[in-house]
C-alpha cells in the first residue's frame, strides 16, 4: 500500500569557504579548513541527489561532522569553550520561512542546522520510497527505519545540541522547540503508518490495528497542537496535513474497532462505531480539500484521490453494510447514540527513535594542529572579509506531487 | 281436454318408454364422444403432477445454468480491501501478532 506524506522544503545555506586568512598557521591546519569546505559541499550536494541512499548520506555526514567537531569540542584539555567556535558566520533558511535566512556566528548553529537538514533528507527519502504503489517488504522496512532515524536526529538536536546555542531560535524557525517537537512526532506517526499497513497486510487482529491507528491519530493530534501558537500564514498548510491524517487514522481506528465489536456479537455498537468511522472519514475528506487550497511551504497533492485514501472509504462502507445486514436478520440490536470509546493501550514502542550519535572526532584534529590556529592573526584582516555569501534556494528533485498509479488486482 | 282424451293411459306408457330409450341412446353417444381417444390410456393425476414438476425443475435448472454459465463476465470484483478474515482472535494470538510487529519494528 502506498503512503503519502507532506514534506516541507529542505533548508538552504550559503556556501562557506573556511578561509581564515592567516589564522590557520600550519599546513595541517590549512588542510582541515580545505577538508571542511569540500566535505560540506559534498554533503550539501547529497541532499538533492536523487540517487543518494542512507549509507552514502551517513558517510557524507560523518565526514563533515567529524571535522566540524574540531571547532566545537574542547581540544586543549580545558573546560573552556573551543576557541574556533565563533570564528565563522553560518547562514541558513528555515523550512517554514521561505528564503529568509537567519545567521549565527557559531559552529554549534551550523552543526544543528546541518543535522536538521540530514533529518529532513531521511524523511524525504522515506516519502519517496513510500510513494511507490508496489512497495516491497524490504522497502517498507527502509521507510520505517529512515523515519525512525529522522526522529532520532530531531530528538537529539532538541534535547542535547540546541540548548547549547547562545542565541535561541526565533518563533517559527526550525530550531525552536515547537517546530522541533512537531517534526519528531510527525516522523514517529509516519513510521507507525508503515507498521499499520504491515499489520493489515499480515491480517493481524482487528483489535491491534484499531489500537495502533488510534495511537497514530493521537500522535498527529499532538503534532498539530504543538504548532497552534505559530502564525497561520506559514503553519496552516502543514497543520491541515496533520489534521487530515489525524481524522484519517481515527476513521481507521473506528473501522477496525467495529470489526472487533461485531466479532464479539455487539452488532449495535459495531454499527455505531462504523458510523463514527464514516464521520471521521468525511471530515478527513474535507481537510484534504482545505489542505489543497491552503497556501504554504511544501508539496501539494490531492490526497483524497489517492489509493490509500479511497481504499479506507471502501472498507468502511463494506464493513458498515455487513454490520447492518447482520443486524437486520440476526441480532436486532439497538444502535447506541454515543460513539464507543477507544482505549489506548500502553504505547507499543514500535517507533522508538533511533539514537543519533555524532561521529568521533577526525584524527586530523589533534591538539598540536589545533594550537597552530592563531586567532590573533585573524583580527587584522577584518577589512579583507569577503562580502556576505548569498543563500540560494535548494532545487529539490522530489518536490513534485507524488503520483499514485493505483493498480488494483481484480 | 280433447288432447287428454286422445292420448289415453296406454299411449302415455308407450311414450314414456320411447323417451327413456331415446335418452339412453343420447347418453351412450355422449359418453362415446367424450371418451378420450386411444385405448388403454389410464390417467393418473399424481403421475401428471410429478411430470409437470419435473418439467418445471428442468426449466429452472436451465435458467440457473444460464446465469452462471456464459454470462459470467460482469461478476462483481472481489473487494480489494481485506476484510478481517479472522476477526475473533484469541488474546494469545493477539499477543503473538504484537510480538511479530515488535520484532519487525526493532530489527
Amino acid at each position: 500500500m502506498a503512503h503519502w506524506f507532506h514534506r516541507n522544503p529542505l533548508k538552504a545555506t550559503a556556501p562557506v569557504s573556511f578561509n581564515f586568512y592567516g589564522v590557520a598557521g600550519s599546513p595541517a591546519a590549512n588542510k582541515i579548513c580545505n577538508d571542511l569546505r569540500t566535505t560540506r559541499a559534498r554533503l550539501l550536494d547529497m541532499f538533492t541527489d536523487i540517487t543518494c541512499n542512507p549509507e552514502v548520506m551517513k558517510n557524507a555526514t560523518d565526514a563533515y561532522f567529524s571535522l566540524l567537531q574540531g571547532f566545537i569540542t574542547s581540544l586543549d584539555g580545558t573546560t573552556q569553550e573551543n576557541k574556533m567556535r565563533f570564528i565563522q558566520n553560518f547562514k541558513w533558511t528555515d523550512t517554514l520561512q521561505g528564503n529568509t535566512p537567519s545567521a549565527q556566528q557559531d559552529a554549534v548553529f551550523e552543526l544543528v542546522s546541518m543535522a536538521f537538514n540530514v533529518g529532513l533528507w531521511y524523511t524525504k527519502f522515506a516519502s519517496r520510497l513510500a510513494g511507490k504503489e508496489n512497495i516491497t517488504e524490504v522497502e517498507a522496512k527502509d521507510v520505517h527505519r529512515s523515519l525512525k532515524v529522522a526522529a532520532g536526529i530531531f530528538k537529539a538536536l532538541k534535547d542535547v545540541h540546541i540548548p547549547r546555542l547562545i542565541t535561541p531560535a526565533e518563533k517559527g524557525r526550525d530550531l525552536e522547540p515547537r517546530v522541533m517537537d512537531a517534526y519528531i512526532i510527525q516522523s514517529q506517526a509516519e513510521a507507525q503508518e508503515v507498521t499499520i499497513a504491515r499489520a493489515i497486510e499480515l491480517k493481524h487482529s482487528a483489535n491491534i490495528i484499531a489500537s495502533l491507528a488510534f495511537e497514530t491519530a493521537n500522535f498527529y493530534q499532538k503534532a498539530d497542537h504543538t504548532l497552534n501558537t505559530l502564525e497561520p500564514e506559514y503553519s496552516s498548510k502543514w497543520r491541515k496535513y496533520l489534521q487530515l491524517k489525524q481524522h484519517f487514522y481515527m476513521a481507521y481506528a473506528y473501522c477496525y474497532h467495529g470489526q472487533t465489536l461485531l466479532a464479539g456479537d455487539k452488532c449495535g455498537e459495531a454499527i455505531r462505531s462504523l458510523q463514527e468511522a464514516e464521520k471521521c472519514y468525511s471530515r478527513a475528506e474535507e481537510l484534504c480539500k482545505e489542505y489543497r487550497q491552503t497556501k504554504g511551504p511544501g508539496t501539494t497533492a490531492k490526497p483524497s484521490e489517492q489509493q490509500f485514501f479511497l481504499k479506507l472509504g471502501g472498507l468502511i462502507r463494506n464493513t458498515l453494510d455487513k454490520c447492518q445486514r447482520e443486524n437486520g436478520f440476526i441480532y436486532f440490536h439497538k444502535v447506541p447514540a454515543e460513539a464507543p470509546l477507544l482505549e489506548l493501550k500502553a504505547s507499543y514502542g514500535l517507533v522508538e527513535p533511533v539514537a543519533f550519535e555524532l561521529p568521533p572526532l577526525s584524527e586530523q584534529c589533534t591538539p598540536q594542529v589545533y594550537a597552530t590556529f592563531d586567532l590573533t592573526k585573524g583580527a587584522k584582516n577584518d577589512k579583507a572579509k569577503p562580502k556576505e555569501e548569498e543563500v540560494k534556494p535548494v532545487k529539490e528533485p522530489d518536490l513534485k506531487p507524488q503520483k499514485d498509479t493505483g493498480c488494483i488486482i481484480s | 281436454k280433447q288432447a287428454h282424451h286422445n292420448i289415453g293411459v296406454d299411449n302415455i306408457d308407450d311414450l314414456m318408454a320411447d323417451i327413456a330409450e331415446q335418452h339412453e341412446l343420447a347418453q351412450e353417444i355422449s359418453d362415446t364422444i367424450s371418451r378420450p381417444v386411444g385405448p388403454g390410456i389410464d390417467f393418473d393425476e399424481d403421475e401428471l403432477l410429478a411430470e409437470l414438476e419435473e418439467m418445471e425443475q428442468e426449466e429452472l435448472d436451465k435458467n440457473l445454468l444460464e446465469v452462471e454459465g456464459p454470462s459470467s463476465d460482469p461478476l462483481p470484483n472481489v473487494p480489494s480491501t481485506s476484510l478481517p478474515a479472522r476477526p475473533a482472535k484469541k488474546e494469545e494470538e493477539e499477543e503473538d501478532d504484537m510480538a511479530d510487529l515488535q520484532a519487525w519494528a526493532i530489527s
